[in-house]
């Protein structure tokens, strides 16, 4: 008797939150743990560096005689940078691989990580204070698109919802092929460039970037490299298995592309 | 004052499981330590005696996982109400066969509260998820059984630490 009642208001909580009754306690609550989440995500991520660093130290001594050698190496290749760096301008220009100066980008750290299920969200130290809307942007580093921010935004804090959820997908190309597609997460699990036209072509090895085509997200934005190429189950489209550029549960500091 | 520890206790239990365990373990596959907790403690304690602390660790989870409310609340206590009754059938005094029960009814809570979350995302929230067919679920289920080996023994003390307060408060009055 008990287990119903209890089991009846869960139920009923369940079905009334998503008309947002608990959100704004639910965004106090998440502005006072901020810190603490902040505080506590750093310092794992600062053991988890050492732990690496310690691990790493047995290398050390091969590693040291492997540097002397690639060092003799790389006095001659140096001679040879200047022209790699023409070809990278060059196929940057050519992939239309976007440059990071070119957006309004707000920094934001990983304060959080979906700890249950899937895996497919992180949470970041930025919110409606620092201008955050749903549906913008989230990149790292330079230009590799991992998420999009979603509904779920409070003053100091925002969901971003991961390339590798399964309700995410965005518009992308085959920068080698030209070849376009939908770009969809897989039960969290990794991701699929789905609807590609079977006389598109797809190599493995290919980089695929956004195409910025019909939706919020800018055009060039880098998500993977394709690892497997497959038919659709209705064997009317190709798919490709793409390897993100990133490890997105690795991910220690973002950025917001703000419209 | 007890009150502000067991509540320092979970709350400080969530924001570790949720900001500090992530940088070590795959994502999707944090173990759930305050589900281990909470498992430890109904193994000891009636759900009268704790129902508050039960309610309080599911609005947490909750929250911090960006679920509605009522998702972890209802998970846990589906669990709890199960240890209670495994509990009433299987008293056990025996060290090491105790030992052994709790890590079995760790594995049967995890299992309970993944089959209650995924009934409840899938079927109501109607979010796209995946149990059996995910690594992650059989990954879940040996980390709390990893946390459970870790926090068994400091478990023990927190237990005298509030049967210590209990009984000086029971000496005051």
């Amino acid at each position: 008797m008990k287990f119903l009642a209890v089991a009846a208001i869960c139920l009923l909580l369940v079905f009334f939150n998503p008309r947002g009754i608990f959100q704004p306690v639910q965004g106090i609550f998440l502005e006072v743990a901020q810190p603490f989440q902040k505080g506590f995500y750093f310092f794992g991520d600062s053991i988890k560096g050492l732990v690496s660093f310690l691990g790493s130290i047995g290398d050390l001594n091969s590693q040291n005689e492997q540097l002397i050698r690639e060092n003799n190496g790389l006095a001659s290749q140096l001679a040879d940078l200047k022209d790699v760096q023409k070809e990278n301008d060059m196929l940057r220009q050519q992939f239309s691989l976007a440059p990071r100066q070119k957006y309004n980008l707000e920094a934001s750290f990983v304060i959080g990580q979906d700890p249950q299920r899937l895996g497919s969200w992180l949470m970041i130290d930025k919110g409606t204070s620092s201008g955050i809307k749903p549906g913008m942007p989230v990149i790292y580093s330079d230009g590799i698109l991992v998420g999009e921010i979603d509904s779920e935004i409070y003053p100091t804090s925002a969901k971003v919802d991961l390339l590798s959820d399964s309700d995410s997908a965005v518009n992308a190309a085959d920068t080698d092929t030209s070849a376009k597609g939908i770009v969809k997460g897989e039960y969290g699990l990794g991701l699929i460039m789905d609807m590609v036209s079977q006389s598109d072509v797809l190599n493995p090895g290919d980089t695929v970037a956004t195409s910025g085509l019909g939706g919020s997200v800018p055009e060039g934005l880098l998500i993977g490299t394709v690892q497997e190429i497959r038919l659709s189950q209705d064997k009317l489209f190709q798919q490709a298995v793409i390897t993100p550029r990133v490890k997105y549960s690795n991910l220690d500091m973002v950025f917001v592309i703000k419209k | 004052m007890i009150q502000a520890f067991i509540f320092a206790v979970i709350f400080f239990s969530a924001v570790i499981q949720i900001s500090f365990l992530p940088n070590f373990f795959p994502a999707g596959a944090v173990p759930d330590l305050l589900l281990v907790f909470i498992i430890l403690w109904s193994m000891k304690k009636e759900i009268k005696e704790i129902w508050i602390w039960i309610l309080l660790t599911g609005l947490f989870l909750d929250f911090f996982s960006l679920l509605p409310a009522g998702t972890n609340i209802s998970a846990v206590f589906t669990v709890v109400f199960l240890i209670r009754i495994l509990m009433r059938q299987y008293f056990i005094t025996d060290k090491v066969w105790k030992f052994f029960t709790s890590a079995g009814f760790v594995i049967i809570g995890t299992l309970v509260n993944e089959i209650v979350l995924f009934l409840i995302l899938k079927f109501i929230l109607k979010e796209d998820v995946v149990m059996f067919s995910d690594k992650n679920f059989y990954l879940r289920i040996a980390y709390n059984l990893m946390t459970f080996l870790i926090i068994y023994w400091p478990f023990a003390k927190f237990e005298k630490v509030l049967e210590f307060y209990n009984h000086k408060n029971k000496i005051i009055r």
